[in-house]
């Protein structure tokens, strides 16, 4: 049977998107994971990948044409399949990916709704909202055997289970990629998208009937964009789920700069100290999985990869971007991968996958000449490194001299459901010892 | 523990259980001169004598009438039918009367018979005499209705049938005579309505009942080698339901496929899948899968005939469909 190809939400805050380019054309063939067509979402254009093999039957919105999330896009299936008159569906929100059985054969009571959906559920349900599966058999009595009622409209297809963890997790449905036939969202799925911490968002409505005399008193109610109230969710998440304790160590950071400078000598564009802070955690991260954690709300999660995220700031809010295996990887090999992250989150804007899921979070203020500071950890991580400003200091020597010495205070924040002190101290101590010693770990 | 042919197990169950009560007895059609048509009576003519060894006339509405006739007078018979194919003659007796009496006497009539005989497709025995015929009688309430599936289970559940009050059909299979199983020496009792866990698992599970056993365990075996572990429950009882013990294999692995033998319409097979799809819900990450026999009168053609049945690798394909997997 000829599917229809809904609309994804193809990055955490897209509700709508639009249609760059078709890479295929009508009838041609395409194998799971091959683009199908470029996507235009608020952050990025990303393509859509197939979810499935099979044919490009019809083009339902063509380049330039928006989409909701949801909405059916194109009919897929396999070759020479006849698509049932898919103009009368291309129209607006209420299209539904199967036909629906006549009226008549309708059953008259309604069935209840697919439990999980009605708490995120913005619009009250019209009985158009819920398609039904089509009659397998025209001979069917569709009064004796009702069909099953599927989610509705704008809601992907899921399974019972994954609307019952998404519940659980707080994760909307409308931003899961559905990996299943026909887009369904599985339990994979939403595991895979609670684990990048996708929030939910909810949508307040503005205030109206504003009296004219408190105008002036009441504080300005500031556009911000989703990507702020995202920011707002996620941290709050962390800080009032995540008891959070901090460790604060100060070293000399002398061998620390004599040996950025040694590396930068003659090279063109200098490796930054935030890269060299990198793949020194890295390096001692590796010898530390315990630090390397996620709390999964009943056990503890331990990563194979060492994926580090570092803290940028942008206008309209921050945002990490992640170099993956860290550990496995080079400090110039680091150094490029970390500046051209930063440079796309400041032109175009980054890619789920290019800031999701940093597995430890290096934060600097140092630049802005802050001693030191504590930070909040940045989800599914579990620790974060905050990294103050390089001072000049009298320090008392091995000999009880004084001498003036340049230092660096770090401050390892920890969630202590999945990290205790002791583990974090040690961790600490270690990545001291690699700072204070820098060229025997970038070796 | 003593390895026995499920035909022996069935043997030892009616020997001990007419030793034990002298109201057991055993009639059907070649019981007694010719050892049964599956020689599960063997040997047992020569022991109890021809009063409780009865060979009758072929005439199934009528010798299971006696048979039911004989419980309501207070004796506690097994009636041999030589397949349930030859057993829908007898379908008035059993549903209309063995069923019913305890019910319409309001509890002043008691109906302790058990009527036994192979069931399901055996090979190259064409259309009429390959059905699997679970569903008619698991339709009918005041019957008890059993499935055993390994020889243990065959000698545990006979005795226990012939015990209840109830009238119990037995279900056996002309395949599974020969199958051989351990069987401890002591005698015991395998309850009327509980399940049994034929292998653990957690990714999937995989339900079924009576012969389909042997392709369901074949199939788990080639998931092992993906590394997907299949909880397999073996209902064993269809009539009480252990719904129990399946919601619980459901509720580890959610997903479920259901195994059986019979055609797809209003079996045993898809009653259990919509008890799993309705009382297991949230719980599922993907609709239930029914593998059944084709719904067409079983082909002579041996290709044929086999296409139509259960095999391993449609248990493989509903696995796939439950675990969103297209690699295995």
């Amino acid at each position: 049977m000829a599917e229809s190809l809904l609309m994804i939400a193809l990055s955490p805050t897209m509700t709508e998107g639009s249609i760059a380019r078709w890479k295929l054309k009508e009838n041609d063939a395409f194998v799971s994971g091959d683009p199908l067509c470029e996507v235009e979402t608020d952050k990025a254009s990303m393509d859509y990948e197939a979810p499935k093999s099979g044919v490009l039957l019809k083009i339902l919105v063509p380049e330039g044409g928006k989409a909701t999330v949801g909405q059916p896009i194109a009919f897929i299936g396999k070759a020479g399949e006849r698509v049932d008159d898919p103009t009368a569906e291309a129209g607006g929100k209420k299209t539904v990916p199967v036909p629906e059985a006549p009226e008549s054969e309708r059953p008259a009571s309604k069935s209840p709704e697919p439990p999980g959906t009605q708490e995120t559920r913005s619009e009250p349900a019209e009985s158009d909202a819920f398609p039904r599966e089509s009659p397998k058999s025209p001979g069917v009595d569709h009064e004796a055997f009702p069909q099953v009622p599927v989610a509705p409209a704008g809601y992907p297809r899921s399974s019972p289970l994954a609307r019952k963890i998404a519940l659980e997790l707080g994760v909307d449905l409308r931003l899961v990629r559905g990996r299943g036939p026909e887009g369904r969202v599985t339990e994979k799925d939403v595991r895979a998208a609670a684990l990048s911490f996708l929030p939910r968002v909810e949508v307040r409505a503005a205030d109206s009937g504003a009296d004219a005399a408190s105008a002036r008193r009441r504080p300005e109610a500031k556009q911000t964009g989703r990507k702020r109230a995202i920011i707002a969710k996620r941290l709050s998440e962390s800080f009032f789920s995540a008891p959070h304790y901090y460790l604060r160590r100060e070293i000399r950071a002398e061998r620390l700069l004599e040996a950025r400078a040694e590396l930068n000598q003659g090279r063109d564009k200098p490796i930054s100290l935030n890269a060299l802070l990198m793949k020194l955690a890295a390096s001692v991260l590796a010898k530390h999985p315990e630090m390397n954690v996620y709390w999964r709300g009943e056990s503890i999660e331990e990563r194979r990869v060492v994926d580090i995220g570092l803290a940028v700031s942008l206008p309209d809010g921050l945002i990490t971007p992640v170099v993956r295996d860290c550990d496995k990887k080079g400090l110039e090999e680091i150094d490029r991968e970390l500046s051209a992250l930063i440079d796309k989150a400041k032109s175009k804007g980054l890619n789920p996958e290019e800031y999701e899921g940093a597995g430890f979070t290096i934060t600097n203020l140092g630049s802005f000449g802050v001693d030191e500071f504590t930070a909040i950890i940045n989800p599914p991580g579990s620790a974060i490194l905050a990294v103050g400003a390089i001072n000049k200091k009298p320090v008392v020597g091995e000999n009880d001299e004084i001498t003036v010495a340049r230092t660096l205070v770090f401050t390892l924040g920890c969630d202590h459901r999945s990290i205790d002190g002791v583990t974090g101290a040690a961790f600490l101590a270690d990545f001291a010892k690699a700072a204070t010693n820098p060229i025997r770990v970038i070796l | 523990m003593a390895e026995l042919t499920y035909r022996e197990a069935l043997n030892r169950a009616l020997d001990e259980e007419m030793a034990r009560d002298p109201k057991v007895f055993l009639m059907g059609e070649e019981v007694g001169e010719y050892d049964g048509a599956y020689k599960v009576s063997k040997g047992l003519l020569g022991k109890y004598g021809a009063r409780r060894v009865r060979d009758t006339p072929i005439s199934e509405l009528g010798f299971t009438g006696l048979g039911v006739g004989a419980a309501l007078a207070g004796l506690r018979p097994v009636v041999e039918w030589m397949t349930h194919n030859f057993a829908l003659l007898a379908l008035d007796q059993v549903v209309n009367n063995a069923a019913k009496m305890r019910q319409m006497s309001g509890g002043q009539l008691k109906v302790p018979i058990v009527f036994r005989g192979p069931n399901g497709p055996a090979e190259f025995l064409a259309a009429q005499h390959s059905q699997a015929l679970a569903s008619y009688w698991a339709h009918v309430p005041g019957l008890k209705v059993v499935a055993p599936a390994t020889p243990a289970d065959a000698y545990g559940l006979l005795k226990s049938a012939i015990r209840d009050d109830n009238p119990v059909v037995v279900l056996e299979s002309e395949m599974m005579y020969a199958w051989k199983g351990e069987v401890p020496e002591e005698e015991f009792l395998v309850p009327l309505g509980k399940a049994r866990l034929a292998r653990e698992g957690r990714d999937l599970s995989l339900v079924t009942f009576s012969k389909p056993i042997k392709a369901v365990m074949e199939a788990a075996e080639l998931l092992r080698a993906k590394g997907i572990e299949a909880d397999v429950v073996d209902l064993r009882s269809i009539r009480p339901l252990d719904e129990e013990s399946l919601y619980a294999s459901v509720r580890k692995t959610g997903r479920c496929v259901v195994v059986d033998e019979s055609w797809p319409v209003a079996s045993v097979g898809s009653h259990v899948a919509w008890l799993v799809s309705h009382n297991c819900f949230d719980l599922l990450d993907a609709p239930v899968e029914l593998v059944s026999g084709e719904d067409v009168p079983m082909p002579y053609n041996h290709s044929l005939e086999l296409a139509a049945q259960p095999s391993a690798d449609k248990i493989l394909g509903a696995a796939r469909r439950v675990l969103y997997r297209e690699d295995i």
